[in-house]
């Protein structure tokens, strides 16, 4: 199973404009890359078409995890003021960034001229991590209003407005867990990502309610490894998994996270 | 363009009711939703969990029921400040509701939106909702309201 090709090769066919769709809000260590390829993918599993997808050559693989008042920003392009009645994330301190134990110095042990891609890194609860290919990510909000959905499933937070649509807002820890916690953190952040149920379906947007600022990783398919054992839906909502400092890290597929019921 | 028209639900004609019951909003035809009244006097509870007294208005008239709802569409166990609107809805033995705003929209032309599959559980009591400006409103029947409400005060929790 390659890590890679699973945070690469997605059936998402995004036709995002560059400049302001498949963005990421950070800067400086945490600085994310614009996903668009730059050329087309000669071979899905090749390096080469990993690289197509990688921009940034990896110097060092390391995750950088986000660091107590980093300065998070959204490029004003990716969020035109008419459509963004809820501020995205602008200037916005981490909050419990120690509390993510993967620190910088748990570099993945990938040779210099092993290629590596970029993934976003989500922590759902302590020490519990998942990972999203960057090119399905749009755009971070910050404490933007949700509105509860009765009789939804136990992992859907409600609906969030954004450019114009109301997106589900899913709780990964409920999800993954199976129940939802009484006493839940509160989940200042929303990830918007994109979707597809099928390949070339129409491109779809949800969110991930998120407890704190999301980090990168780069990985590489030495780190492949077998999915958690600990539930019985990550062979439904992840496409692959690699491991970082001995824990496993599943790379979810957001199509199947938000196309179907879990319950 | 056409496909996505066509996968829209049918749109929504004639009279409803908006029903407001602190952040949950509920469209519902106006057929199904007898004539508002304001709460004059505080109900009593009931000893049913979720379920409050009023007198009647008519002397040596049945005690009337009501039930107040949350924002997650069950019944709540205290009756909440500000809700001095009720409705009935004589089809499911004219158990009262109270509402903080009550809205009648004569001859409307609405275009629900379907709630995304992947978070409704199957027997999800809303599948589509309308837009009003910034905010949304469930559509729904009283039957599905009731049975969502009262099932989940029966339920194990």
């Amino acid at each position: 199973m390659s890590a890679l090709s699973n945070l690469e090769v997605m059936d998402l066919d995004l036709d995002l404009n560059p400049d302001a769709g498949t963005l990421l809000p950070y800067e400086s260590a945490t600085e994310f890359h614009t996903a668009a390829p730059q050329a087309p993918a000669p071979h899905a599993d090749t390096p080469a078409a990993h690289a197509a997808y990688a921009p940034a050559p990896a110097a060092d693989a390391t995750y950088a995890p986000p660091v107590p008042g980093a300065q998070a920003h959204v490029a004003p392009a990716a969020v035109p003021a008419a459509h963004a009645p809820h501020a995205p994330v602008a200037h916005a301190a981490a909050p419990h960034a120690a509390q993510i134990a993967v620190s910088a110095d748990a570099s993945l042990p990938v040779p210099q001229e092993q290629v590596t891609v970029a993934a976003l890194l989500l922590q759902y609860d302590r020490e519990c991590f998942v990972a999203l290919p960057v090119h399905t990510t749009i755009e971070l909000l910050d404490q933007a209003p949700v509105v509860e959905v009765p009789g939804a499933a136990y992992y859907c937070n409600g609906l969030t407005r954004w450019r114009g649509q109301w997106l589900p807002v899913l709780d990964l820890h409920a999800l993954v867990n199976a129940y939802r916690r009484e006493y839940a953190p509160k989940t200042r952040y929303l990830l918007i990502v994109a979707y597809q149920t099928v390949p070339r379906a129409p491109v779809r947007h949800g969110a991930i309610a998120l407890p704190v600022l999301p980090g990168t990783v780069r990985v590489s398919d030495s780190a492949a490894c077998e999915l958690p054992s600990d539930g019985d839906l990550w062979p439904l909502l992840a496409s692959s998994c690699f491991q970082i400092k001995g824990r496993a890290v599943p790379i979810l597929d957001t199509g199947r996270l938000f196309g179907q019921y879990h319950g | 363009m056409t496909k996505a028209l066509q996968s829209l639900p049918p749109k929504l004609r004639g009279n409803f009711v908006l029903l407001k019951a602190d952040r949950l909003q509920l469209l519902l035809p106006q057929h199904d939703v007898g004539a508002a009244e304001y709460l004059d006097t505080a109900p009593r509870n009931s000893g049913q969990p979720g379920l409050f007294e009023l007198d009647s208005k008519e002397e040596g008239g049945a005690t009337r029921f009501l039930a107040a709802l949350s924002t997650q569409m069950n019944l709540l166990p205290q009756y909440p400040k500000g809700r001095f609107l009720l409705t009935s809805f004589e089809a499911q033995g004219g158990m009262l509701m109270c509402w903080n705003e009550v809205k009648v929209l004569i001859d409307v032309d609405l275009q629900p939106q379907r709630l995304p599959e992947g978070v409704l559980s199957p027997d999800a009591p809303l599948r589509e909702y309308v837009e009003f400006g910034d905010e949304l409103a469930f559509c729904c029947t009283p039957q599905r309201l009731l049975e969502h409400a009262f099932a989940a005060k029966e339920g194990p929790a």
